[in-house]
Protein backbone atom coordinates (compact mmCIF):
# COMPACT_ATOMS: atom_id res chain seq x y z
CA UNK A 1 0.00 0.00 0.00
CA UNK A 2 2.34 2.67 -1.26
CA UNK A 3 -0.05 5.52 -0.56
CA UNK A 4 -0.75 4.40 2.96
CA UNK A 5 0.77 3.46 6.19
CA UNK A 6 3.71 1.20 6.47
CA UNK A 7 4.73 0.60 10.03
CA UNK A 8 8.42 0.10 9.34
CA UNK A 9 8.70 3.15 7.17
CA UNK A 10 6.68 5.18 9.64
CA UNK A 11 8.76 4.03 12.61
CA UNK A 12 12.04 4.67 10.83
CA UNK A 13 11.00 8.18 9.83
CA UNK A 14 8.92 9.37 12.76
CA UNK A 15 9.95 7.60 15.97
CA UNK A 16 13.42 9.23 16.08
CA UNK A 17 11.71 12.61 16.48
CA UNK A 18 9.70 11.77 19.55
CA UNK A 19 11.94 13.83 21.82
CA UNK A 20 11.51 16.85 19.57
CA UNK A 21 7.77 16.22 19.52
CA UNK A 22 7.64 15.94 23.28
CA UNK A 23 9.84 18.97 23.80
CA UNK A 24 7.58 21.16 21.67
CA UNK A 25 4.40 19.83 23.26
CA UNK A 26 5.90 20.22 26.72
CA UNK A 27 6.81 23.84 26.05
CA UNK A 28 3.48 24.69 24.49
CA UNK A 29 1.25 22.99 27.06
CA UNK A 30 3.45 23.69 30.11
CA UNK A 31 2.58 20.31 31.53
CA UNK A 32 4.28 16.91 31.35
CA UNK A 33 0.97 15.04 31.39
CA UNK A 34 -0.62 17.16 28.71
CA UNK A 35 2.53 16.89 26.64
CA UNK A 36 2.36 13.09 26.75
CA UNK A 37 -1.28 13.14 25.70
CA UNK A 38 -0.60 15.60 22.92
CA UNK A 39 2.33 13.57 21.60
CA UNK A 40 0.28 10.40 21.63
CA UNK A 41 -2.55 12.07 19.81
CA UNK A 42 -0.10 13.62 17.36
CA UNK A 43 1.38 10.24 16.48
CA UNK A 44 -2.10 8.86 16.01
CA UNK A 45 -2.84 11.66 13.58
CA UNK A 46 0.54 11.19 11.95
CA UNK A 47 -0.29 7.53 11.32
CA UNK A 48 -3.60 8.48 9.76
CA UNK A 49 -2.16 11.27 7.64
CA UNK A 50 0.98 9.38 6.72
CA UNK A 51 -0.38 8.86 3.22
CA UNK A 52 -0.07 12.62 2.70
CA UNK A 53 3.59 12.72 3.74
CA UNK A 54 5.51 13.51 0.57
CA UNK A 55 9.05 13.04 1.76
CA UNK A 56 10.93 16.09 2.92
CA UNK A 57 11.99 16.79 6.46
CA UNK A 58 10.18 14.25 8.61
CA UNK A 59 10.82 16.21 11.78
CA UNK A 60 9.18 19.35 10.39
CA UNK A 61 6.24 17.31 9.13
CA UNK A 62 5.74 15.70 12.53
CA UNK A 63 6.25 18.96 14.43
CA UNK A 64 3.54 20.59 12.31
CA UNK A 65 1.10 18.02 13.61
CA UNK A 66 2.39 18.34 17.18
CA UNK A 67 2.15 22.11 17.02
CA UNK A 68 -1.42 22.06 15.74
CA UNK A 69 -2.46 19.40 18.22
CA UNK A 70 -0.90 21.40 21.05
CA UNK A 71 -2.72 24.58 20.04
CA UNK A 72 -6.00 22.66 19.73
CA UNK A 73 -5.33 21.24 23.14
CA UNK A 74 -4.77 24.68 24.58
CA UNK A 75 -7.95 26.12 23.16
CA UNK A 76 -10.06 23.12 24.05
CA UNK A 77 -8.76 21.93 27.36
CA UNK A 78 -7.77 24.94 29.29
CA UNK A 79 -7.28 28.64 29.19
CA UNK A 80 -3.70 29.36 28.44
CA UNK A 81 -1.95 30.71 31.46
CA UNK A 82 0.80 33.01 30.34
CA UNK A 83 2.42 34.92 33.10
CA UNK A 84 3.40 38.45 32.20
CA UNK A 85 7.13 38.97 32.01
CA UNK A 86 8.46 40.14 35.38
CA UNK A 87 8.62 43.90 35.76
CA UNK A 88 12.15 45.19 35.22
CA UNK A 89 12.19 47.68 38.11
CA UNK A 90 11.61 45.34 40.98
CA UNK A 91 15.24 45.51 41.97
CA UNK A 92 15.41 41.83 42.60
CA UNK A 93 12.88 41.83 45.41
CA UNK A 94 11.11 38.53 45.48
CA UNK A 95 13.11 37.35 42.52
CA UNK A 96 15.80 35.41 44.36
CA UNK A 97 15.53 31.74 43.80
CA UNK A 98 18.88 30.67 45.14
CA UNK A 99 20.16 30.48 48.73
CA UNK A 100 22.91 32.93 49.62
CA UNK A 101 25.14 30.22 50.91
CA UNK A 102 24.93 28.23 47.71
CA UNK A 103 25.70 31.26 45.61
CA UNK A 104 29.24 30.28 44.81
CA UNK A 105 28.47 26.81 43.63
CA UNK A 106 28.83 26.81 39.89
CA UNK A 107 26.28 24.09 39.45
CA UNK A 108 23.66 25.96 41.36
CA UNK A 109 24.30 29.08 39.37
CA UNK A 110 23.80 27.07 36.23
CA UNK A 111 20.65 25.65 37.70
CA UNK A 112 19.35 29.06 38.55
CA UNK A 113 20.21 30.27 35.10
CA UNK A 114 18.22 27.40 33.63
CA UNK A 115 15.30 28.13 35.93
CA UNK A 116 15.37 31.79 34.99
CA UNK A 117 15.65 31.08 31.28
CA UNK A 118 12.84 28.53 31.39
CA UNK A 119 10.62 30.97 33.24
CA UNK A 120 11.33 33.71 30.75
CA UNK A 121 10.46 31.51 27.79
CA UNK A 122 7.43 30.12 29.56
CA UNK A 123 6.17 33.64 30.13
CA UNK A 124 6.15 34.43 26.43
CA UNK A 125 2.81 34.28 24.64
CA UNK A 126 2.49 31.06 22.66
CA UNK A 127 3.04 32.66 19.26
CA UNK A 128 6.44 33.90 20.38
CA UNK A 129 7.25 30.85 22.45
CA UNK A 130 6.76 28.43 19.59
CA UNK A 131 9.25 30.22 17.31
CA UNK A 132 11.83 30.37 20.10
CA UNK A 133 11.53 26.64 20.80
CA UNK A 134 11.59 25.68 17.13
CA UNK A 135 14.55 27.90 16.38
CA UNK A 136 16.78 27.85 19.44
CA UNK A 137 16.12 24.38 20.80
CA UNK A 138 15.03 22.39 17.76
CA UNK A 139 17.26 24.42 15.45
CA UNK A 140 14.84 24.42 12.56
CA UNK A 141 15.52 26.77 9.67
CA UNK A 142 13.30 29.85 9.23
CA UNK A 143 11.73 28.17 6.26
CA UNK A 144 10.94 25.05 8.26
CA UNK A 145 9.48 27.12 11.09
CA UNK A 146 7.28 28.90 8.56
CA UNK A 147 6.16 25.50 7.31
CA UNK A 148 5.42 24.15 10.78
CA UNK A 149 3.55 27.21 12.02
CA UNK A 150 1.94 28.24 8.76
CA UNK A 151 3.12 31.82 9.17
CA UNK A 152 5.27 33.69 6.63
CA UNK A 153 9.05 33.62 6.99
CA UNK A 154 9.13 37.39 7.58
CA UNK A 155 6.73 37.06 10.47
CA UNK A 156 8.74 34.17 11.88
CA UNK A 157 11.82 36.38 11.87
CA UNK A 158 10.15 39.38 13.41
CA UNK A 159 8.51 37.29 16.12
CA UNK A 160 11.80 35.66 16.87
CA UNK A 161 13.50 39.05 17.10
CA UNK A 162 10.86 40.38 19.48
CA UNK A 163 10.99 37.26 21.61
CA UNK A 164 14.77 37.38 21.83
CA UNK A 165 14.63 41.00 22.77
CA UNK A 166 12.12 40.38 25.56
CA UNK A 167 14.17 37.49 26.87
CA UNK A 168 17.40 39.41 26.54
CA UNK A 169 16.16 42.35 28.57
CA UNK A 170 15.00 40.27 31.49
CA UNK A 171 17.88 37.87 31.23
CA UNK A 172 20.31 40.74 31.45
CA UNK A 173 18.59 42.13 34.53
CA UNK A 174 18.46 38.81 36.28
CA UNK A 175 22.14 38.25 35.48
CA UNK A 176 22.97 41.59 37.09
CA UNK A 177 21.04 40.61 40.15
CA UNK A 178 22.92 37.35 40.34
CA UNK A 179 26.23 39.13 40.11
CA UNK A 180 25.39 41.96 42.51
CA UNK A 181 24.28 39.63 45.28
CA UNK B 1 24.81 41.87 25.09
CA UNK B 2 23.99 41.25 21.44
CA UNK B 3 21.75 38.88 19.53
CA UNK B 4 24.30 36.09 19.36
CA UNK B 5 24.80 36.16 23.11
CA UNK B 6 21.13 35.81 23.91
CA UNK B 7 20.85 33.05 21.32
CA UNK B 8 23.68 31.23 23.01
CA UNK B 9 22.16 31.85 26.43
CA UNK B 10 18.83 30.40 25.31
CA UNK B 11 20.48 27.38 23.73
CA UNK B 12 22.61 26.79 26.80
CA UNK B 13 20.06 27.28 29.52
CA UNK B 14 16.61 26.46 28.14
CA UNK B 15 15.57 22.91 28.96
CA UNK B 16 15.28 20.41 26.15
CA UNK B 17 12.67 18.01 27.42
CA UNK B 18 12.85 14.39 26.41
CA UNK B 19 9.98 11.96 25.96
CA UNK B 20 9.46 9.65 28.94
CA UNK B 21 10.36 6.01 28.11
CA UNK B 22 6.83 4.80 28.84
CA UNK B 23 5.47 7.22 26.26
CA UNK B 24 7.92 5.87 23.73
CA UNK B 25 6.78 2.32 24.44
CA UNK B 26 3.14 3.27 24.22
CA UNK B 27 3.56 4.94 20.86
CA UNK B 28 5.73 2.14 19.48
CA UNK B 29 2.95 -0.28 20.39
CA UNK B 30 0.44 2.02 18.77
CA UNK B 31 2.27 2.15 15.45
CA UNK B 32 2.51 -1.63 15.45
CA UNK B 33 -1.19 -2.05 16.19
CA UNK B 34 -2.11 0.16 13.27
CA UNK B 35 -0.16 -1.97 10.86
CA UNK B 36 -2.66 -4.72 11.45
CA UNK B 37 -5.80 -2.64 11.25
CA UNK B 38 -5.42 0.03 8.67
CA UNK B 39 -5.59 -0.10 4.95
CA UNK B 40 -5.66 3.12 3.03
CA UNK B 41 -7.32 2.48 -0.28
CA UNK B 42 -7.53 5.20 -2.84
CA UNK B 43 -10.39 4.59 -5.19
CA UNK B 44 -8.68 6.10 -8.20
CA UNK B 45 -5.32 4.67 -7.54
CA UNK B 46 -6.23 1.05 -6.97
CA UNK B 47 -7.56 0.02 -10.37
CA UNK B 48 -4.97 2.06 -12.26
CA UNK B 49 -1.94 0.67 -10.60
CA UNK B 50 -2.94 -2.78 -9.58
CA UNK B 51 -5.18 -3.31 -12.55
CA UNK B 52 -2.39 -3.38 -15.09
CA UNK B 53 -1.79 -7.09 -14.76
CA UNK B 54 -4.02 -10.07 -14.27
CA UNK B 55 -2.70 -10.69 -10.81
CA UNK B 56 -3.16 -7.04 -10.07
CA UNK B 57 -6.76 -7.24 -11.16
CA UNK B 58 -7.41 -10.16 -8.88
CA UNK B 59 -5.77 -8.29 -6.03
CA UNK B 60 -7.77 -5.17 -6.77
CA UNK B 61 -10.94 -7.22 -6.80
CA UNK B 62 -10.00 -8.61 -3.40
CA UNK B 63 -9.48 -5.16 -1.97
CA UNK B 64 -12.62 -3.84 -3.58
CA UNK B 65 -14.53 -6.65 -1.94
CA UNK B 66 -13.03 -5.88 1.45
CA UNK B 67 -13.76 -2.20 1.01
CA UNK B 68 -17.35 -2.84 0.05
CA UNK B 69 -17.87 -4.93 3.15
CA UNK B 70 -16.50 -2.31 5.49
CA UNK B 71 -15.56 1.18 4.41
CA UNK B 72 -12.30 2.24 5.92
CA UNK B 73 -13.52 5.54 7.38
CA UNK B 74 -16.50 4.08 9.08
CA UNK B 75 -14.45 1.26 10.49
CA UNK B 76 -11.88 3.68 11.89
CA UNK B 77 -14.59 5.83 13.35
CA UNK B 78 -16.21 2.88 15.06
CA UNK B 79 -12.83 1.86 16.47
CA UNK B 80 -12.35 5.32 17.89
CA UNK B 81 -15.79 5.32 19.44
CA UNK B 82 -15.24 1.94 21.03
CA UNK B 83 -11.86 3.04 22.32
CA UNK B 84 -13.44 6.13 23.79
CA UNK B 85 -16.22 4.04 25.30
CA UNK B 86 -13.74 1.63 26.88
CA UNK B 87 -11.63 4.49 28.19
CA UNK B 88 -14.73 6.06 29.69
CA UNK B 89 -15.26 2.93 31.77
CA UNK B 90 -11.99 3.45 33.57
CA UNK B 91 -12.03 5.39 36.81
CA UNK B 92 -12.42 9.10 36.45
CA UNK B 93 -12.82 9.13 32.70
CA UNK B 94 -16.56 8.80 32.38
CA UNK B 95 -17.72 12.36 32.89
CA UNK B 96 -16.31 15.86 33.06
CA UNK B 97 -19.53 17.12 34.53
CA UNK B 98 -21.49 14.79 36.77
CA UNK B 99 -25.11 15.60 37.04
CA UNK B 100 -28.42 13.90 36.69
CA UNK B 101 -29.93 17.29 35.94
CA UNK B 102 -30.31 17.99 32.24
CA UNK B 103 -30.32 21.71 33.02
CA UNK B 104 -26.78 21.39 34.32
CA UNK B 105 -25.42 19.14 31.61
CA UNK B 106 -26.80 20.98 28.59
CA UNK B 107 -25.42 24.43 29.48
CA UNK B 108 -22.11 22.81 30.36
CA UNK B 109 -21.60 21.97 26.70
CA UNK B 110 -22.36 25.53 25.64
CA UNK B 111 -19.21 27.52 25.22
CA UNK B 112 -17.17 24.35 25.02
CA UNK B 113 -18.51 23.25 21.68
CA UNK B 114 -20.10 24.58 18.52
CA UNK B 115 -23.01 22.26 19.02
CA UNK B 116 -25.58 22.16 21.71
CA UNK B 117 -26.90 18.63 21.86
CA UNK B 118 -30.30 17.92 23.34
CA UNK B 119 -29.99 16.54 26.85
CA UNK B 120 -32.88 14.89 28.63
CA UNK B 121 -32.97 12.62 31.64
CA UNK B 122 -34.78 9.35 30.91
CA UNK B 123 -34.68 8.08 34.47
CA UNK B 124 -38.38 7.25 34.39
CA UNK B 125 -37.73 4.97 31.43
CA UNK B 126 -34.78 3.25 33.04
CA UNK B 127 -32.04 5.31 31.41
CA UNK B 128 -30.87 7.83 34.01
CA UNK B 129 -28.63 10.69 32.88
CA UNK B 130 -25.18 10.49 34.48
CA UNK B 131 -23.39 13.49 33.02
CA UNK B 132 -21.36 14.70 30.08
CA UNK B 133 -17.83 15.01 28.82
CA UNK B 134 -15.86 16.16 25.82
CA UNK B 135 -13.97 13.73 23.65
CA UNK B 136 -12.00 13.87 20.44
CA UNK B 137 -13.26 11.70 17.60
CA UNK B 138 -12.76 11.86 13.85
CA UNK B 139 -10.97 15.22 14.02
CA UNK B 140 -13.78 16.76 16.02
CA UNK B 141 -14.23 17.65 19.61
CA UNK B 142 -17.45 15.92 20.36
CA UNK B 143 -20.06 16.05 23.07
CA UNK B 144 -20.60 12.84 24.96
CA UNK B 145 -23.76 12.48 26.98
CA UNK B 146 -23.54 9.65 29.44
CA UNK B 147 -26.49 7.51 30.45
CA UNK B 148 -26.85 4.31 32.34
CA UNK B 149 -29.08 1.30 31.97
CA UNK B 150 -28.88 -0.84 35.11
CA UNK B 151 -25.14 -1.27 35.46
CA UNK B 152 -24.37 -0.59 31.83
CA UNK B 153 -22.87 2.66 30.69
CA UNK B 154 -24.29 4.19 27.53
CA UNK B 155 -22.16 6.78 25.77
CA UNK B 156 -23.93 9.01 23.29
CA UNK B 157 -21.54 10.90 21.00
CA UNK B 158 -22.81 14.00 19.23
CA UNK B 159 -21.13 16.26 16.70
CA UNK B 160 -22.04 18.21 13.58
CA UNK B 161 -22.72 15.91 10.66
CA UNK B 162 -20.45 16.06 7.70
CA UNK B 163 -22.77 16.23 4.71
CA UNK B 164 -20.09 15.00 2.36
CA UNK B 165 -20.03 11.63 4.03
CA UNK B 166 -22.49 8.88 3.37
CA UNK B 167 -25.58 9.28 5.40
CA UNK B 168 -26.53 5.92 6.75
CA UNK B 169 -28.29 4.69 9.79
CA UNK B 170 -26.58 1.64 11.08
CA UNK B 171 -26.40 -0.92 13.76
CA UNK B 172 -23.13 -2.62 14.38
CA UNK B 173 -21.63 -4.93 16.91
CA UNK B 174 -17.93 -5.01 17.56
CA UNK B 175 -15.81 -6.46 20.28
CA UNK B 176 -18.89 -7.14 22.36
CA UNK B 177 -20.22 -3.59 22.06
CA UNK B 178 -23.31 -2.52 20.22
CA UNK B 179 -23.53 0.73 18.34
CA UNK B 180 -26.24 2.69 16.68
CA UNK B 181 -25.81 5.62 14.41
CA UNK B 182 -28.25 8.20 13.11
CA UNK B 183 -28.53 11.79 12.04
CA UNK B 184 -30.97 14.53 12.92
CA UNK B 185 -30.72 17.88 11.24
CA UNK B 186 -27.17 19.14 11.46
CA UNK B 187 -26.09 16.65 14.07
CA UNK B 188 -24.92 13.09 13.97
CA UNK B 189 -25.27 10.69 16.82
CA UNK B 190 -23.44 7.53 17.75
CA UNK B 191 -24.41 5.52 20.74
CA UNK B 192 -22.14 2.85 22.16
CA UNK B 193 -22.86 0.41 24.94
CA UNK B 194 -22.73 -3.20 25.98
CA UNK B 195 -26.51 -3.32 26.52
CA UNK B 196 -28.31 -5.59 24.08
CA UNK B 197 -29.30 -4.22 20.67
CA UNK B 198 -33.01 -4.15 21.52
CA UNK B 199 -32.38 -1.94 24.57
CA UNK B 200 -30.12 0.28 22.54
CA UNK B 201 -32.87 0.75 19.97
CA UNK B 202 -35.27 1.56 22.77
CA UNK B 203 -32.84 4.18 24.01
CA UNK B 204 -32.45 5.61 20.51
CA UNK B 205 -36.22 5.90 20.10
CA UNK B 206 -36.54 7.64 23.46
CA UNK B 207 -33.78 10.05 22.65
CA UNK B 208 -34.94 10.80 19.14
CA UNK B 209 -38.47 11.28 20.41
CA UNK B 210 -37.38 14.17 22.63
CA UNK B 211 -35.49 16.14 20.05
CA UNK B 212 -38.32 18.26 18.63
CA UNK B 213 -39.46 19.26 22.10
CA UNK B 214 -36.11 20.45 23.36
CA UNK B 215 -35.21 22.49 20.25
Amino acid sequence: MGAGYDQHRFNALMLPHMDAAYNLARWLTNSPDDASDVVQESYLRAIRFFGSYRGGVARAWLLTIVRNTSLNWLTQNRNQKTVPLPEPDEDGKGQEIVDDKADLEFELIQKEAATTMNELIKALPVKYREVVILREIEELSYKEIAEVTGIPVGTVMSRLARARKAIQQHWHESAERRISK
Amino acid sequence: MNDDDIERAIKTHATRYTAPPELYDKIARMTAAHQMNIVHPSKKWLPLKWGSTGAGLALAACFAFLMAVRPDNEYLLEQQLITSHIRSLQDGHLTDVISTDQHTVKPWFNGRLDVSPPVTDFNADGFPLIGGRLDYVDHHTVAVIVYRYNKHVINLFVWPSDQSKVNIESVTAQQGYNMRHWRDGDLQFWVVSDVNPAKLTEFENLYRGQIPKSK
